[in-house]
């Protein structure tokens, strides 16, 4: 990848993220229990690592994401970023939602310049949203609407708005899940190449354990004892490699082989 | 570990595995790319050229027409032929005996008696007198609507508190109003705007409200989480979601309020279409009768068109415009 993405003024430094015992209820539709989706969630996210959470669907990943960013709290425990507690919306953390979330009525452009810090002058944001959609490859598409583009493209343009924001804490509730397999590799290349530029700390939900393996520090493995009990860390894998990694490294395929076996997955 | 859930996680955890397989689709995925970025989307392969500024982004709401009504002309053309048609018909029954003159007078006989009434000046006096009622009791309805709608569809205390009484008197026929209006207000000018503005209220208010409370979660979420709050999410998330609601809205406040102005004009005035129709009923001349509902639908379109000129400017200001 050619283009990196430039430093903003605004650059501030990476935070650590701490799951203390973390517990999630929902109000259950019927009866009067409650819905327990996560139990006893503990571990740390040092500053500037890159953290994939793993599960199978429903378990409960995009809870524990929104629970740093504060959308939606920790009903037992708390989450902490550096030494505060998550309590509201944390200015700190920056979501690219599971979903796209683009205003129908903005252009992509205009989209992700939400994404931007809060009194970026006109002409920096410019420049940063245009160097974004360079690098996600959404220069061309810029000034369409969120109906007019795929949505993969739609992803891409979600995945350039929470990099505008620059945080101190990204957090992508799976961010490649709707690309086709040459695309998602180049934009996991993108997230390196960022992440290289400007080590912030990275916490992604993905379903592809290969990608959390490539790119990951660690890879949190989320999964339930019983099919409607709550889920909490199966095991915690640390691929010790430098980046950028092949798919083809071996260690690589032995982990793979152990985490899709740990999903359930024979092979 | 169950396998019963993590069943479902299999097929896209596999996608890794099989990425060396997919290699020729990521190919085709990529043309389809090239083929995009030639200006090949929808949006841009509908010329809609004589509408759009040089060097503008797509138009906001590129509503693709079939070929030949794309011409606003042709449009405007083909929107006369009923028209057209219906006084060619009106002219026939009136002069081939079906309905007597008094019944239905001739069409040119409704020219003559608006040419009349000119020349006496009357005209502009009801015409003038009906359009100043709409207006100022449509802006202050309408404006009270769109106030009290905001505020019971932002906030959850506010609708609790506000939303029974409001329904409770929404459910008042508003023609119930007009004895305790002539009580309180005197039958003046005030009390026919008065109910002009109870008419445009409710649309409003009642549409507003509901836009407001259904915006999409997602969007507020999402724009919270990158910051916006207050003021600024409001003007950035749910103004623009819900303005095709307003505008609805007022488009059929608009309409309640010449229904409630001729009402009022009906129930006692001196003045203004509503007098013209109960007057012209009173001395048998059905040709000024014809005329005030020719006139009440000319105004009618017009004022509606006027709302169609503003809903142009708010989808300038707020969806496409502005850099941020
Ligand atoms: N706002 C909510 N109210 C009630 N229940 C909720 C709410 N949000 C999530 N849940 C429940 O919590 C559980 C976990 O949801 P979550 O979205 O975190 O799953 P996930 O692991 O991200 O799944 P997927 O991989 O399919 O995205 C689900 O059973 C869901 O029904
Ligand atoms: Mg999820």
């Amino acid at each position: 990848m050619s283009h990196i993405l430039t430093r903003p003024e605004s650059a501030v430094d990476a935070a650590a993220v701490t799951f203390d015992r973390v517990g999630k209820s929902f109000p259950a539709h019927h009866g009067a229990h409650v819905h327990e989706v996560l139990r006893d969630v503990t571990f740390t996210v040092r500053p500037g690592e890159i953290v994939s959470v793993l599960g199978p669907s429903g378990c409960g990943k995009s809870t524990l994401l929104r629970a740093v960013a504060g959308l939606g709290t920790a009903s037992e425990g708390e989450v902490r970023i550096d030494d505060s507690v998550v309590r509201e919306i944390d200015p700190r953390c920056a979501v690219g939602f599971q979903e796209p979330r683009l205003l129908p009525w903005r252009s992509v452009a205009r989209n992700v310049a939400l994404g931007l810090p809060h009194g970026t002058p006109a002409r920096e944001g410019k420049q940063r949203v245009a160097q974004l959609l360079e690098l996600v490859g959404l220069s061309h598409h810029a000034n369409h609407r969120p109906a007019e583009i795929s949505g993969g493209m739609a992803q891409r343009a979600s995945l350039a708005r929470a990099l505008a924001r620059n945080p101190r804490v990204l957090l992508l509730d799976e961010p490649f899940g709707a690309l086709d397999a040459l695309t998602r590799i180049r934009m996991q290349d993108l997230l390196l190449d960022v992440h290289r530029a400007d080590p912030t700390t990275v916490l992604m939900v993905t379903h592809d354990v290969e990608e959390a393996l490539v790119l990951s520090d660690h890879v949190v493995v989320l999964a339930r004892e019983t099919a409607t009990g709550p889920a909490t860390i199966a095991e915690i894998i640390s691929p010790e490699l430098a980046r950028p990694r092949s798919r083809e490294d071996s260690e690589i395929t032995a982990l793979r082989a152990h985490l899709l076996a740990l999903l359930g997955v024979e092979r | 570990m169950s396998t019963h859930d993590t069943s479902s996680a299999a097929p896209r955890s596999s996608d890794g595995a099989s990425r060396e397989a997919a290699g020729v689709t990521a190919v085709a995925t990529l043309s389809d790319d090239a083929v995009k970025r030639s200006g090949a989307s929808p949006a841009a392969a509908a010329p809609d050229d004589a509408a759009r500024e040089p060097g503008s982004p797509a138009p906001a709401n590129s509503r693709t027409r079939p070929g030949a009504l794309r011409k606003s002309w042709a449009v405007g053309l083909i929107g006369l032929i009923l028209p057209v048609l219906l006084v060619l018909v009106w002219h026939t029954f009136s002069t081939n005996g079906t309905f007597s003159p008094v019944q239905l007078p001739r069409p040119s006989a409704v020219l003559a008696a608006g040419w009349e009434l000119l020349q006496s000046g009357d005209l502009w006096l009801h015409v003038g007198i009906s359009t100043q009622r709409v207006i100022v009791g449509f802006l202050i309805g309408s404006g009270l609507g769109l106030l009290l709608g905001a505020l019971l569809g932002l906030s959850p205390w506010a609708r609790a508190i506000g939303s029974p009484t409001i329904g409770a008197l929404r459910a008042v026929p508003s023609l119930a109003w007009v004895p305790l209006l002539l009580l309180w207000v005197g039958i003046g000018e005030n009390s026919k705007v008065t109910l002009v503005a109870i008419g445009a209220f409710f649309p409003v208010y009642t549409t507003v409200s509901a836009a407001l409370r259904h915006v999409d979660r997602h969007l507020i979420e999402a724009a919270r989480s990158f910051g916006l709050r207050g003021v600024k999410l409001f003007t950035t998330v749910q103004l623009p979601a819900v303005l095709p609601s307003v505008i609805s809205g007022l488009r059929l406040a608009l309409a309640q309020a010449w229904l409630f102005l001729v009402a009022a004009e009906l129930l006692g005035s001196s003045m203004g279409l509503g007098f013209l129709l109960t007057d012209s009923q009173n001395n048998g001349r059905t040709d000024r009768l014809l005329l005030a509902i020719v006139l009440l639908a000319v105004l009618g379109k017009l004022t509606d068109a006027l709302l169609g000129v503003f809903e142009r400017w708010t989808q300038r200001r707020w969806s496409v415009a502005g850099t941020r």
